[in-house]
């Protein structure tokens, strides 16, 4: 059924269809690896990769996504032999003249995604960094030049980091892939900023989201099949709370796997949607499931995988199992996982996504009541080092240490500290954001603080020159500068707690700083229209 | 909120107060039973009861009686393991109300306010755990609906828990009298709301339900929160409501299906007073009539000198009934 070979050094994977031929090329590289300095150049060289193409179409396309990157076509032998050549002559040797024009294109689809209901999740769990930097804006784009593209281009898009995959019972004749050497990169290794878990965050309004991590099993597949309905059940169904309800299970490349499940919410039906999602998940974690529901969803799933179109269907899925270290399993041996799957392994899977869990809440809810930990959006402690007040005299302070910097508001702390700084944005007004690999950003205005005038000149001397992002100059009048009416509120927003002086991030609420990266609600950074 | 004095003749001799176990000699032996520790015999007794309404008024007697350890002792698969972890719960929610005193919120101190919600927080998640476990635990549910409003969770969440209380147990008084509660300003909601929830009790519950009297939760709720006497007996005495108050009354006390069970006496409460204090004492004298001489706790919700007001408004409605 599932047959293995190799192109040029390229190891192939070739199932049958029905259907017309699909093929794709699948590397080794996605935004965990690229670092929070550089996020987008793996989507940037994507694009490069697919311009000699022409127009995309549905026939072809490309896809970043955590660990992998693909690009695929479906179409005649003749088709799929000019498109992959092409993919690979053009990583090989990418347009590089059509820079600017494909950063546009980007910072354009930027504005037009707006992210999915599960965006916020990855970062408040793993930080600014590896995992964490799907739910984060393409803002390294701006900074790269030809020499980057074209360095992560070799490094990355190359014979040994790649598997091209075939639905049909040949390879295309005459097909070459003419790609670097290279080798097969590791999976980045996953690490949590979360100091307890389960956790809860308040985000966007509109839902409840939620996920949690376990060891790749297919027991996995069938508890969030089961989750997905019991939601649907639970809060559609039978409280008329939610519309849509969904659960998936995705691994994510590390031997691990994803469960994220979510379910909209009426803004009157907020706070009980919170309450229903708690409730269906506590029915889980206590193992109230039945086998007639696990009957229900195996069922589903095997019909799915006796699908003619199944063999092929997995393709992009197999490839990516290749490429990060993870048995091949044929749709027999899945099948019969499938079927050796026992409620108490569902509940095995629950407990360890239920144990390892992020909630996110609407605004104005919380989960503390019910034994979710809220997740940090503070530092624990602020740097030893000068200390220089705010002049407006709201008590905030600034703190410029050898080892890093601090934004000090009453009891709340934001510190990064600079060996574990992930990129800092630099404006040429002296403003500095500094945002740490756990998330928590330092926005320092200095005209804000009784600071040194050099201030910005010290910081950039402490920070990798590597990973810093020079932003354009502001608008004036978009510059915080000290208020001169008497210091009896609180101290301006855009200093001690949002990160973004250029605007388009959300105000504050409720007084708690929220120092952790907060995204503006189309996703964009910077603001668009520069 | 004011006092309600309802001008006392002044030599009047009070009526005092009657706790359910005084009212029922089982509800007697059940106190006297928790008193022992004896939780076999507590379990069989409350495994009896077949409305909600009776296990809350029978539980509320000896949850300040039982240990603890009683409780915890009780093995996940005892079918009386739900009935005991919400005991757990319910304690534990008691002993956080004692952190907190009953004082106006203004007056609880920060260290006090953690304390309550710490208790709150850990009271919720055994029963969140219970709820799970059997979703058909009215007690844990109504429970649950008590937390809501302590730890404010919202409208939203406290008609959820209703309505998931609702799907097994239909129409229990308590669980309606507890959402009145919150639908009431002082907890963010409005006299609105508690209107139209009364209404669609009206539309929905069947003839003979005991649900039906929470119905009149919301018009003592009202006429307490008003700012006088005359404005609050205005309120009651708008014919609408009269006609409401008789409309619950023909379903409920003056129904052949009524069975109050433990809520005998607080129903002929509501009654009595509600007539009284609109005026129609014939209307109120029945209900004093059957009510012989007792008067459960409500009568101290709503009146300054409940005893003085029930002696007084009982010998008004004798007099001319």
């Amino acid at each position: 059924m599932l047959h293995r070979t190799d192109v040029d050094g390229v190891p192939t994977l070739l199932a049958p269809s029905s259907g017309p031929m699909t093929a794709g090329l699948t590397f080794r590289v996605g935004l965990a690896d690229e670092g929070a300095a550089r996020i987008g150049i793996t989507h940037l060289v994507e694009h490069l990769a697919l311009h000699r193409h022409g127009v995309a179409d549905y026939h072809y396309n490309g896809a970043t996504g955590s660990v992998v990157t693909h690009f695929h076509m479906e179409g005649s032998e003749r088709d799929i032999v000019t498109y992959l050549e092409m993919v690979c002559d053009s990583l090989a040797d990418l347009p590089v003249q059509r820079l600017e024009t494909e950063k546009a294109i980007l910072r354009t689809e930027a504005a037009g995604r707006g992210g999915g209901v599960n965006r916020m999740l990855p970062m408040w769990r793993h930080g600014a960094q590896h995992y964490g930097l799907v739910g984060y804006p393409e803002w390294g784009i701006d900074r790269l030049g030809p020499d980057d593209v074209r360095a992560w281009a070799n490094a990355w898009f190359t014979r040994a980091n790649a598997v091209l995959w075939i639905s049909g019972d040949r390879v295309p004749p005459g097909l070459r892939l003419r790609l670097p050497a290279g080798t097969l990169r590791p999976v980045p290794v996953a690490s949590t900023v979360l100091p307890a878990t389960p956790a809860y965050f308040t985000g966007a309004g509109g839902g409840v989201v939620f996920d949690g991590v376990m060891r790749r099993h297919v027991a996995g597949s069938v508890f969030a099949l089961m989750l997905e309905r019991e939601l649907f059940r639970s809060l559609r169904q039978e409280s008329g709370l939610s519309y849509a309800a969904s659960a998936s299970y995705d691994p994510r490349g590390d031997g691990m796997a994803v469960v994220t499940a979510f379910a909209d919410a009426l803004p009157e039906k907020q706070r009980a949607v919170v309450g229903g999602f708690v409730d269906v998940l506590a029915g889980f974690r206590v193992g109230r499931i039945s086998q007639t529901e696990l009957d229900a969803v195996r069922a589903k799933r095997d019909e799915a995988l006796r699908h003619p179109d199944a063999p092929a269907g997995r393709l992009p899925g197999l490839a990516t199992d290749l490429l990060t270290g993870a048995r091949l399993r044929t749709l027999d041996e899945l099948r019969a996982q499938l079927y050796a799957v026992a409620l108490a392994d569902v509940h095995g899977a629950a407990l360890q996504v239920l144990d390892s869990g992020l909630l996110q809440v609407p605004p104005g809810s919380r989960a503390d009541w019910a034994g979710f930990a809220a997740a940090p959006t503070t530092s624990t402690d602020a740097i030893p080092g000068h200390t220089y007040r705010a002049v407006d005299g709201s008590g905030a302070s600034l703190v410029l240490g050898a080892d890093g910097v601090s934004i000090v508001e009453g009891e709340c702390r934001a510190t990064v500290r600079y060996r574990s700084c992930a990129v800092m944005h630099a404006w040429p007004d002296g403003a500095r954001q500094l945002v740490g690999l756990d998330g928590i950003a330092v926005m320092i205005e200095p005209a804000l603080f009784a600071a040194p005038a050099d201030t910005a000149a010290r910081i950039d001397r402490s920070v990798d020159p590597s990973i810093v992002l020079p932003m354009p100059a502001r608008n004036p009048n978009d510059i915080p500068r000290p208020s001169t009416a008497p210091a009896t509120g609180t101290f301006p927003p855009s200093t001690a707690t949002v990160p973004a002086p250029t605007g388009g991030f959300p105000p504050a609420t409720g007084g708690i700083p929220r120092t952790i990266t907060v995204l503006p609600p189309d996703g964009s950074f910077p603001p668009a229209g520069r | 909120m004011r006092s309600h004095m309802l001008r006392a003749v002044p030599f009047q001799l009070p009526v005092p107060e009657s706790q359910p176990a005084d009212l029922f000699a089982e509800l007697r032996r059940l106190a006297a039973d928790a008193g022992r520790g004896d939780w076999a015999a507590v379990a069989a007794f409350l495994g009896g009861l077949r409305s909600l309404d009776d296990l809350a008024v029978a539980c509320g007697q000896i949850e300040d009686k039982l240990d603890d350890q009683v409780l915890q002792r009780v093995p996940y698969g005892d079918p009386a393991w739900a009935l005991a972890y919400t005991m757990l719960g319910v304690r534990t929610v008691l002993r956080g109300w004692k952190i907190r005193g009953t004082g106006w919120a203004r007056d609880v101190t920060r260290q006090q306010w953690a304390g309550f919600h710490e208790h709150l927080n850990r009271a919720e998640q055994i029963l969140i755990d219970v709820t799970a476990r059997e979703p058909q635990q009215g007690y844990a549910w109504l429970e649950r609906m008590i937390i809501c409003r302590g730890i404010s969770l919202g409208h939203d969440e406290a008609r959820r828990r209703y309505d998931r209380l609702s799907a097994h147990h239909p129409f229990a008084y308590i669980a309606g009298y507890h959402l009145v509660q919150q639908l009431q300003p002082k907890w963010g909601g409005s006299w609105e709301k508690v209107a139209e929830f009364g209404a669609e009790l009206l539309r929905t519950a069947p003839a003979g339900s005991v649900g039906l009297l929470a119905v009149l939760a919301g018009h003592m709720e009202r006429f307490q929160a008003s700012d006088s006497d005359v404005e609050g007996t205005a309120l009651l005495r708008a014919p609408a409501t009269v006609a409401q108050i008789h409309q619950v009354a023909d379903r409920t006390v003056r129904h052949p299906a009524f069975q109050p069970g433990y809520r005998f006496y607080t129903a002929h409460d509501y009654f009595a007073m509600l007539f009284s204090l609109v005026g129609d004492h014939a209307a109120a004298a029945p209900h004093f009539r059957a009510l012989a001489g007792r008067r459960t706790p409500l009568w101290t919700s709503y009146f300054d000198n409940p005893g003085v007001a029930y002696a007084n408004l009982r010998d008004r409605a004798l007099a001319r009934g």
